[in-house]
Protein backbone atom coordinates (compact mmCIF):
# COMPACT_ATOMS: atom_id res chain seq x y z
CA UNK A 1 0.00 0.00 0.00
CA UNK A 2 1.69 3.34 -1.00
CA UNK A 3 0.91 6.43 1.11
CA UNK A 4 -0.11 8.90 -1.25
CA UNK A 5 0.30 11.93 1.04
CA UNK A 6 3.85 13.48 1.85
CA UNK A 7 5.57 16.25 3.78
CA UNK A 8 5.87 18.66 0.87
CA UNK A 9 2.14 18.90 0.80
CA UNK A 10 2.15 19.24 4.39
CA UNK A 11 4.90 22.32 3.72
CA UNK A 12 2.85 23.57 1.38
CA UNK A 13 -0.60 23.81 3.17
CA UNK A 14 1.15 25.00 6.02
CA UNK A 15 3.25 27.91 3.86
CA UNK A 16 -0.53 28.57 2.30
CA UNK A 17 -2.42 29.02 5.92
CA UNK A 18 0.77 31.41 7.05
CA UNK A 19 -0.06 33.99 4.27
CA UNK A 20 -3.86 33.35 4.51
CA UNK A 21 -3.81 34.43 8.41
CA UNK A 22 -1.69 37.30 6.98
CA UNK A 23 -4.63 38.38 4.73
CA UNK A 24 -3.64 36.60 1.18
CA UNK A 25 -6.57 35.85 -0.48
CA UNK A 26 -5.06 34.16 -3.27
CA UNK A 27 -3.59 31.74 -0.60
CA UNK A 28 -6.31 31.75 1.70
CA UNK A 29 -8.45 30.32 -1.94
CA UNK A 30 -5.21 27.87 -3.27
CA UNK A 31 -5.42 26.11 -0.18
CA UNK A 32 -9.66 25.39 0.31
CA UNK A 33 -9.10 24.33 -3.47
CA UNK A 34 -6.27 21.84 -2.19
CA UNK A 35 -8.44 20.66 0.73
CA UNK A 36 -12.03 20.30 -0.67
CA UNK A 37 -11.58 17.38 -2.79
CA UNK A 38 -9.70 15.11 -0.26
CA UNK A 39 -12.54 16.53 2.48
CA UNK A 40 -15.30 15.75 0.31
CA UNK A 41 -13.85 12.13 -0.67
CA UNK A 42 -13.70 10.86 2.68
CA UNK A 43 -16.90 12.56 3.93
CA UNK A 44 -18.60 11.22 0.71
CA UNK A 45 -17.22 7.43 1.87
CA UNK A 46 -18.17 8.05 5.37
CA UNK A 47 -21.85 9.07 4.70
CA UNK A 48 -22.66 6.38 2.60
CA UNK A 49 -22.27 8.41 -0.56
CA UNK A 50 -24.67 11.02 0.42
CA UNK A 51 -23.05 13.21 -1.72
CA UNK A 52 -25.05 16.59 -0.83
CA UNK A 53 -24.04 15.96 3.43
CA UNK A 54 -20.43 15.63 2.53
CA UNK A 55 -21.10 19.15 0.56
CA UNK A 56 -21.96 20.31 3.39
CA UNK A 57 -19.74 18.57 5.81
CA UNK A 58 -16.62 19.83 3.68
CA UNK A 59 -17.92 23.55 3.69
CA UNK A 60 -18.14 23.53 7.03
CA UNK A 61 -14.92 22.00 8.10
CA UNK A 62 -13.24 24.85 5.72
CA UNK A 63 -15.69 27.63 7.67
CA UNK A 64 -14.08 25.73 11.44
CA UNK A 65 -11.02 26.08 9.67
CA UNK A 66 -10.67 29.65 9.16
CA UNK A 67 -12.50 30.49 12.40
CA UNK A 68 -9.41 28.48 13.88
CA UNK A 69 -7.13 29.86 11.63
CA UNK A 70 -5.92 32.45 13.76
CA UNK A 71 -5.42 30.52 16.76
CA UNK A 72 -2.52 27.96 14.35
CA UNK A 73 0.72 27.27 15.57
CA UNK A 74 2.89 26.17 13.14
CA UNK A 75 4.14 23.06 15.47
CA UNK A 76 0.66 21.70 15.73
CA UNK A 77 -0.76 19.15 13.80
CA UNK A 78 -0.49 19.49 9.89
CA UNK A 79 -3.63 21.41 8.46
CA UNK A 80 -4.89 18.15 6.35
CA UNK A 81 -5.18 16.03 8.81
CA UNK A 82 -6.49 19.08 11.20
CA UNK A 83 -9.27 19.17 8.52
CA UNK A 84 -9.86 15.09 8.21
CA UNK A 85 -10.60 14.88 11.65
CA UNK A 86 -12.43 17.82 12.05
CA UNK A 87 -14.77 16.22 9.13
CA UNK A 88 -14.31 12.99 10.81
CA UNK A 89 -16.55 14.62 13.69
CA UNK A 90 -19.12 16.14 11.63
CA UNK A 91 -19.76 12.99 9.76
CA UNK A 92 -20.23 11.34 13.29
CA UNK A 93 -22.71 14.00 14.04
CA UNK A 94 -24.25 12.95 10.93
CA UNK A 95 -24.52 9.49 11.22
CA UNK A 96 -25.33 9.76 14.65
CA UNK A 97 -28.51 12.15 13.54
CA UNK A 98 -29.78 9.59 11.23
CA UNK A 99 -29.43 6.74 13.54
CA UNK A 100 -31.54 8.53 15.95
CA UNK A 101 -34.16 9.84 13.46
CA UNK A 102 -34.14 5.86 12.16
CA UNK A 103 -33.79 7.15 8.71
CA UNK A 104 -32.89 4.42 5.63
CA UNK A 105 -29.41 4.29 5.60
CA UNK A 106 -28.33 5.33 2.43
CA UNK A 107 -25.48 3.27 3.57
CA UNK A 108 -27.14 -0.07 2.72
CA UNK A 109 -27.83 1.48 -0.85
CA UNK A 110 -25.38 0.29 -3.37
CA UNK A 111 -25.58 3.21 -5.98
CA UNK A 112 -25.94 1.88 -9.82
CA UNK A 113 -22.44 2.50 -11.74
CA UNK A 114 -22.28 5.53 -13.87
CA UNK A 115 -24.50 5.28 -17.15
CA UNK A 116 -21.33 7.70 -18.22
CA UNK A 117 -19.51 5.27 -17.88
CA UNK A 118 -18.22 4.65 -21.67
CA UNK A 119 -16.64 1.06 -21.44
CA UNK A 120 -17.73 -2.47 -20.04
CA UNK A 121 -14.18 -2.10 -17.86
CA UNK A 122 -15.29 1.10 -16.78
CA UNK A 123 -19.13 0.13 -15.95
CA UNK A 124 -17.34 -2.96 -13.99
CA UNK A 125 -14.70 -0.74 -12.13
CA UNK A 126 -17.98 1.59 -11.30
CA UNK A 127 -20.01 -1.48 -10.20
CA UNK A 128 -16.81 -2.64 -7.93
CA UNK A 129 -16.41 0.96 -6.21
CA UNK A 130 -19.72 0.55 -5.67
CA UNK A 131 -20.02 -2.62 -4.16
CA UNK A 132 -16.98 -2.09 -2.05
CA UNK A 133 -18.91 1.55 -1.06
CA UNK A 134 -21.96 -0.62 0.33
CA UNK A 135 -19.59 -2.58 2.17
CA UNK A 136 -17.66 -0.02 4.18
CA UNK A 137 -21.52 1.14 5.28
CA UNK A 138 -21.76 -1.84 7.18
CA UNK A 139 -18.46 -1.86 8.97
CA UNK A 140 -18.05 0.07 12.55
CA UNK A 141 -17.52 3.65 12.30
CA UNK A 142 -14.07 3.59 13.46
CA UNK A 143 -13.11 0.41 11.33
CA UNK A 144 -14.81 2.53 8.43
CA UNK A 145 -12.67 5.78 8.99
CA UNK A 146 -9.72 3.86 9.30
CA UNK A 147 -9.72 2.13 6.36
CA UNK A 148 -10.55 4.83 4.17
CA UNK A 149 -7.89 7.03 5.34
CA UNK A 150 -5.37 4.11 5.01
CA UNK A 151 -6.37 1.82 2.23
CA UNK A 152 -7.98 4.72 -0.29
CA UNK A 153 -6.88 8.03 0.61
CA UNK A 154 -3.91 6.53 1.39
CA UNK A 155 -2.47 7.77 4.43
CA UNK A 156 -0.02 6.73 6.97
CA UNK A 157 -0.55 4.80 10.12
CA UNK A 158 0.87 8.04 12.59
CA UNK A 159 -1.09 10.65 10.26
CA UNK A 160 -4.01 8.27 10.89
CA UNK A 161 -3.25 8.10 14.76
CA UNK A 162 -3.13 11.36 14.73
CA UNK A 163 -6.33 11.96 13.12
CA UNK A 164 -8.18 9.43 15.52
CA UNK A 165 -6.45 10.35 18.49
CA UNK A 166 -5.60 7.45 18.79
CA UNK A 167 -2.16 4.90 18.78
CA UNK A 168 -0.80 3.47 15.43
CA UNK A 169 -1.40 0.08 17.24
CA UNK A 170 -5.09 0.23 17.21
CA UNK A 171 -4.77 1.90 13.88
CA UNK A 172 -3.14 -1.37 12.49
CA UNK A 173 -6.15 -3.24 14.48
CA UNK A 174 -8.99 -1.26 13.09
CA UNK A 175 -7.95 -1.58 9.26
CA UNK A 176 -6.91 -5.01 9.61
CA UNK A 177 -10.44 -5.80 11.48
CA UNK A 178 -11.72 -3.57 8.74
CA UNK A 179 -10.50 -5.38 6.03
CA UNK A 180 -11.10 -8.54 7.21
CA UNK A 181 -14.78 -7.90 7.16
CA UNK A 182 -15.08 -6.43 3.83
CA UNK A 183 -13.01 -9.61 2.36
CA UNK A 184 -16.08 -11.22 3.92
CA UNK A 185 -18.61 -8.88 2.60
CA UNK A 186 -17.50 -9.13 -0.83
CA UNK A 187 -15.70 -12.71 -0.95
CA UNK A 188 -19.53 -14.10 -2.70
CA UNK A 189 -19.75 -10.93 -5.16
CA UNK A 190 -16.55 -11.91 -6.87
CA UNK A 191 -17.87 -13.55 -9.84
CA UNK A 192 -20.44 -10.85 -9.84
CA UNK A 193 -18.45 -8.56 -10.26
CA UNK A 194 -16.24 -10.72 -12.82
CA UNK A 195 -13.37 -11.63 -10.75
CA UNK A 196 -13.40 -15.46 -12.20
CA UNK A 197 -12.69 -14.07 -15.27
CA UNK A 198 -9.06 -12.68 -13.96
CA UNK A 199 -5.67 -14.29 -13.53
CA UNK A 200 -5.11 -14.33 -10.08
CA UNK B 1 -6.75 11.33 -8.11
CA UNK B 2 -4.45 10.20 -10.73
CA UNK B 3 -2.69 7.50 -10.99
CA UNK B 4 0.24 6.47 -13.33
CA UNK B 5 0.67 3.89 -15.36
CA UNK B 6 3.20 2.39 -12.71
CA UNK B 7 0.64 3.40 -9.87
CA UNK B 8 -1.83 0.75 -11.97
CA UNK B 9 0.48 -1.54 -12.44
CA UNK B 10 1.62 -1.85 -9.36
CA UNK B 11 -2.09 -2.02 -7.81
CA UNK B 12 -2.87 -4.78 -10.26
CA UNK B 13 -0.34 -7.03 -9.46
CA UNK B 14 -1.25 -6.33 -5.85
CA UNK B 15 -4.72 -6.63 -6.71
CA UNK B 16 -3.50 -10.84 -7.42
CA UNK B 17 -2.15 -11.07 -4.18
CA UNK B 18 -4.89 -9.55 -2.10
CA UNK B 19 -8.24 -9.42 -3.63
CA UNK B 20 -10.08 -6.81 -1.48
CA UNK B 21 -7.21 -4.63 -3.43
CA UNK B 22 -9.11 -4.61 -6.77
CA UNK B 23 -11.94 -3.27 -4.73
CA UNK B 24 -10.40 -0.68 -3.53
CA UNK B 25 -8.28 0.49 -6.38
CA UNK B 26 -11.64 0.80 -7.87
CA UNK B 27 -13.22 3.12 -5.02
CA UNK B 28 -9.74 5.03 -5.22
CA UNK B 29 -9.91 5.50 -9.03
CA UNK B 30 -14.10 6.34 -8.59
CA UNK B 31 -13.66 9.02 -6.10
CA UNK B 32 -16.36 11.98 -5.96
CA UNK B 33 -14.76 15.39 -7.15
CA UNK B 34 -16.31 18.54 -5.75
CA UNK B 35 -19.06 20.20 -7.76
CA UNK B 36 -18.12 23.48 -9.39
CA UNK B 37 -20.74 25.39 -7.29
CA UNK B 38 -18.94 24.08 -3.70
CA UNK B 39 -15.24 24.67 -5.26
CA UNK B 40 -16.66 28.50 -5.62
CA UNK B 41 -18.42 28.80 -2.18
CA UNK B 42 -15.46 27.60 -0.51
CA UNK B 43 -12.87 29.86 -2.34
CA UNK B 44 -15.77 32.43 -1.56
CA UNK B 45 -15.26 31.61 2.38
CA UNK B 46 -11.71 31.55 2.30
CA UNK B 47 -11.35 34.67 0.54
CA UNK B 48 -13.89 36.29 2.91
CA UNK B 49 -11.74 34.65 5.83
CA UNK B 50 -8.55 36.19 4.20
CA UNK B 51 -9.99 40.08 4.37
CA UNK B 52 -11.11 39.43 7.68
CA UNK B 53 -8.13 38.21 8.94
CA UNK B 54 -6.01 40.93 7.26
CA UNK B 55 -8.41 43.25 9.53
CA UNK B 56 -7.73 41.25 12.54
CA UNK B 57 -11.11 40.09 12.76
CA UNK B 58 -13.26 36.53 12.69
CA UNK B 59 -15.05 35.96 9.65
CA UNK B 60 -18.44 36.97 9.53
CA UNK B 61 -20.63 34.59 7.29
CA UNK B 62 -20.43 31.33 4.99
CA UNK B 63 -20.75 31.66 1.06
CA UNK B 64 -24.56 30.91 0.22
CA UNK B 65 -25.00 27.83 -0.44
CA UNK B 66 -26.64 24.44 1.29
CA UNK B 67 -24.83 25.50 4.62
CA UNK B 68 -27.29 28.70 4.63
CA UNK B 69 -29.95 27.37 2.99
CA UNK B 70 -32.95 29.69 4.75
CA UNK B 71 -34.28 28.57 8.15
CA UNK B 72 -37.87 28.77 9.13
CA UNK B 73 -37.17 32.03 11.25
CA UNK B 74 -40.24 31.83 13.90
CA UNK B 75 -40.43 35.85 14.25
CA UNK B 76 -39.07 36.97 11.00
CA UNK B 77 -42.47 35.43 9.27
CA UNK B 78 -45.01 36.08 11.54
CA UNK B 79 -45.70 32.26 12.80
CA UNK B 80 -44.60 33.05 15.94
CA UNK B 81 -47.81 35.37 16.49
CA UNK B 82 -49.46 32.91 14.75
CA UNK B 83 -47.95 29.78 17.06
CA UNK B 84 -48.50 31.67 19.96
CA UNK B 85 -52.57 32.28 19.26
CA UNK B 86 -52.97 28.47 18.89
CA UNK B 87 -51.68 27.79 21.69
CA UNK B 88 -53.67 29.99 23.30
CA UNK B 89 -56.47 28.98 22.03
CA UNK B 90 -56.52 25.37 22.31
CA UNK B 91 -55.48 25.69 26.42
CA UNK B 92 -58.36 27.94 26.39
CA UNK B 93 -60.77 24.92 25.24
CA UNK B 94 -58.51 22.71 27.28
CA UNK B 95 -59.90 24.77 30.02
CA UNK B 96 -63.22 24.95 28.88
CA UNK B 97 -63.81 20.82 28.60
CA UNK B 98 -62.25 20.63 32.07
CA UNK B 99 -64.22 23.24 34.03
CA UNK B 100 -67.62 21.70 33.40
CA UNK B 101 -71.00 23.23 32.33
CA UNK B 102 -71.13 25.49 35.80
CA UNK B 103 -68.14 27.46 34.63
CA UNK B 104 -69.11 27.94 31.08
CA UNK B 105 -72.46 28.93 32.01
CA UNK B 106 -70.68 31.51 34.18
CA UNK B 107 -68.99 33.09 31.26
CA UNK B 108 -71.63 32.72 28.91
CA UNK B 109 -73.65 35.07 31.20
CA UNK B 110 -70.39 37.64 31.89
CA UNK B 111 -70.40 37.49 28.23
CA UNK B 112 -74.07 37.87 26.79
CA UNK B 113 -76.16 38.56 30.16
CA UNK B 114 -78.65 36.20 31.60
CA UNK B 115 -80.09 34.62 28.71
CA UNK B 116 -77.94 35.15 25.45
CA UNK B 117 -80.75 34.46 23.24
CA UNK B 118 -82.78 37.34 24.67
CA UNK B 119 -79.89 39.20 24.58
CA UNK B 120 -79.67 38.41 21.02
CA UNK B 121 -83.03 38.77 20.28
CA UNK B 122 -83.18 42.15 21.91
CA UNK B 123 -80.39 43.38 19.86
CA UNK B 124 -82.12 42.48 16.98
CA UNK B 125 -85.53 44.38 17.69
CA UNK B 126 -83.67 47.42 18.02
CA UNK B 127 -81.51 47.00 14.50
CA UNK B 128 -85.40 46.50 13.00
CA UNK B 129 -87.07 49.21 14.65
CA UNK B 130 -84.06 51.49 13.57
CA UNK B 131 -84.85 50.07 9.71
CA UNK B 132 -88.26 50.69 10.36
CA UNK B 133 -89.14 46.82 10.10
CA UNK B 134 -91.78 45.08 12.74
CA UNK B 135 -90.48 41.98 13.76
CA UNK B 136 -93.67 41.06 14.63
CA UNK B 137 -95.01 41.47 10.71
CA UNK B 138 -91.78 40.80 8.74
CA UNK B 139 -92.56 43.37 6.79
Amino acid sequence: MQDRTHQPDAAEDAALLARALRGDSLAARALAARLAPPVLRFAARMLGGDRAEAEDVTQETLLRLWRQAPDWRADGPPVRAWAYRVAANLCTDRLRRRARRGDVALDAVTEPPDPGASTPARMMQATRAAALEAALADLPERQRQAVILRHIEGLSNPEIARIMDTGVEAVESLTARGKRALQAALAGRKAELGYDDEPG
Amino acid sequence: MTMSRDDGDREARAAGADPLEAFLAAARATAPEPSTDLMARVRADAARAAAAMERGGAMARPARGRIQRPAIRWRATGAGALAAGLAAAALGGLWLGLAGPDVVATLETALWGADPLLALGADLDLLLAELGTDPEEGS
